[in-house]
């Protein structure tokens, strides 16, 4: 299983290049989940997982194609349940999710062993003064454009 | 070291504590066994008024005004006379990096106070719960110690914790506590290859196929290793570890801070274990752990 088509040197080097489109379209910059893995081991002290966030936030600006939509759609429906209740909902970022994608019946046993083992919440914990957060949303990236 | 507490001299140690999501929610069993370690260590936890989501992985792969904007809302909630206990390996980093950002630039900071209304002390000490641990001397670990984890192999887990952006290398690191602290309660800590291998975090949720064959593959090296149980610093990885694994052979994973109150005889324990996708009442019965 190779979910990454660029190792993430290689992302770094169709940078360097140059090659803008090459590397804002790359699956890469998606399924890299920022654990510091590689910049910990990088000699140069390199952020790598701060250039990703940029690459993403790039493509995400540009315009550019997507090449895993459903990272995105996922990131914009915890946002959204940020935006809804100042933290996240899992049960409810799941299902909204799994709509989204079509994957209607995907996860749904685990899904109710989950809930059956009172692993997911049926009601959101909410934050008291919501507004607060719902207010940074305004104008954000998060609003699907995908 | 900012919390050194003392045998005999201090009583209670006050924190201010930030949950995160995950321990309010889906990671009850982490919380609830948290507040009975701390209680039984002489820490006093009170929790951050109307805390908000750190922003997870999302916001910072989508947002960096929210990438900072949510933990700096924390922040600002934190009275600045306590530290700032944190559970989460990687709200504790969405937390610290803010703090940097605002440190170190005075014009994020300024726009971070007026948009909450509230100072942020770019001093406030922000600590993982390893970090309160290490603290803390054996001895004290040793007076509190009720039940013995004898002959309990573990192989601990700590996942994507160890690893930090460059900007946070020299905060502190905690190598080799979990394996400290459990050989010290009696347990028998194991060597393995994927103690440091990231769980696949919420690609677990989004690409269920990528994570598979990750969690597969650290399961499958703990049990090869002839582990028990896995031991985790982090709630994230104990779900995906748990609810990911494909394999026919699996072990429990247990939170560091379950198996601590275990050992340090709170009651309530059997409730946390019902919480379990992968049942770790089996083996702590065989164990004589719980009856």
């Amino acid at each position: 299983m190779r979910a990454m088509d660029y190792h993430p040197h290689a992302v770094f080097r169709l940078v360097q290049l140059g090659l803008r489109k090459e590397a804002l379209e790359s699956s890469t910059i998606w399924i890299c989940v920022s654990c510091n893995t590689c910049s910990i081991q990088c000699p140069a002290a390199i952020d790598i997982p701060a250039i990703m966030d940029a690459l993403r936030h790039m493509a995400v600006e540009e315009g550019v194609k997507i090449a895993q939509p459903g990272i995105v759609k996922f990131h914009e429906e915890v946002l959204g349940s940020i935006e809804r209740y100042g933290r996240t909902h899992k049960l409810e970022i799941m299902m909204r999710y799994k709509v989204r994608m079509r994957q209607w019946f995907q996860d749904m046993d685990l899904g109710l062993k989950m809930l059956s083992r009172r692993k997911l919440d049926l009601t959101p914990s909410k934050i008291h003064r919501v507004e607060e957060v719902s207010r940074l949303f305004a104008g954000s990236a998060k609003d699907g454009k995908h | 070291m900012p919390v050194p507490p003392k045998m005999g001299s201090i009583d209670r140690i006050d924190l201010s504590y930030f949950p995160g999501c995950s321990l309010a929610t889906t990671a009850k069993e982490s919380n609830e066994s948290l507040m009975k370690v701390c209680e039984k260590l002489g820490l006093n936890l009170i929790e951050l008024e109307d805390w908000n989501c750190c922003g997870s992985s999302s916001a910072h792969s989508m947002d960096k005004s929210l990438a900072l904007s949510l933990p700096a809302r924390n922040l600002s909630l934190a009275p600045s006379n306590r530290p700032l206990l944190v559970m989460c390996p990687s709200c504790l980093h969405r937390l610290q990096l803010a703090q940097r950002v605002i440190s170190e630039n005075p014009e994020a900071r300024l726009q971070e106070e007026t948009r909450w209304g509230r100072p942020i002390d770019p001093g406030l000490k922000i600590v993982h719960f390893f970090e309160v641990l290490s603290g803390i001397e054996p001895s004290r670990q040793e007076a509190a110690l009720v039940r013995p984890l004898r002959g309990l192999k573990v192989v601990p887990y700590y996942g994507c914790m160890l690893a930090r952006p460059p900007s946070l290398r020299k905060e502190r690191n905690y190598h080799g506590l979990i394996e400290k602290i459990l050989t010290n309660l009696g347990a028998e800590s194991l060597f393995w290859a994927f103690s440091a291998r990231c769980c696949g975090t919420f690609l677990s949720a989004a690409r269920p196929d990528i994570a598979v064959p990750l969690v597969n593959e650290i399961i499958g090296g703990a049990v090869k290793a002839g582990a028990e149980c896995i031991v985790t610093a982090c709630a994230m990885c104990q779900l995906n570890l748990e609810i990911r694994c494909t394999l026919e052979e699996r072990i429990p994973t247990l939170h560091f801070s379950e198996i601590l109150a275990l050992a340090f005889g709170a009651k309530g324990s059997r409730k946390w274990f019902k919480r379990h996708l992968v049942d770790p009442v089996p083996l702590l019965k065989a164990k004589k752990l719980i009856q």
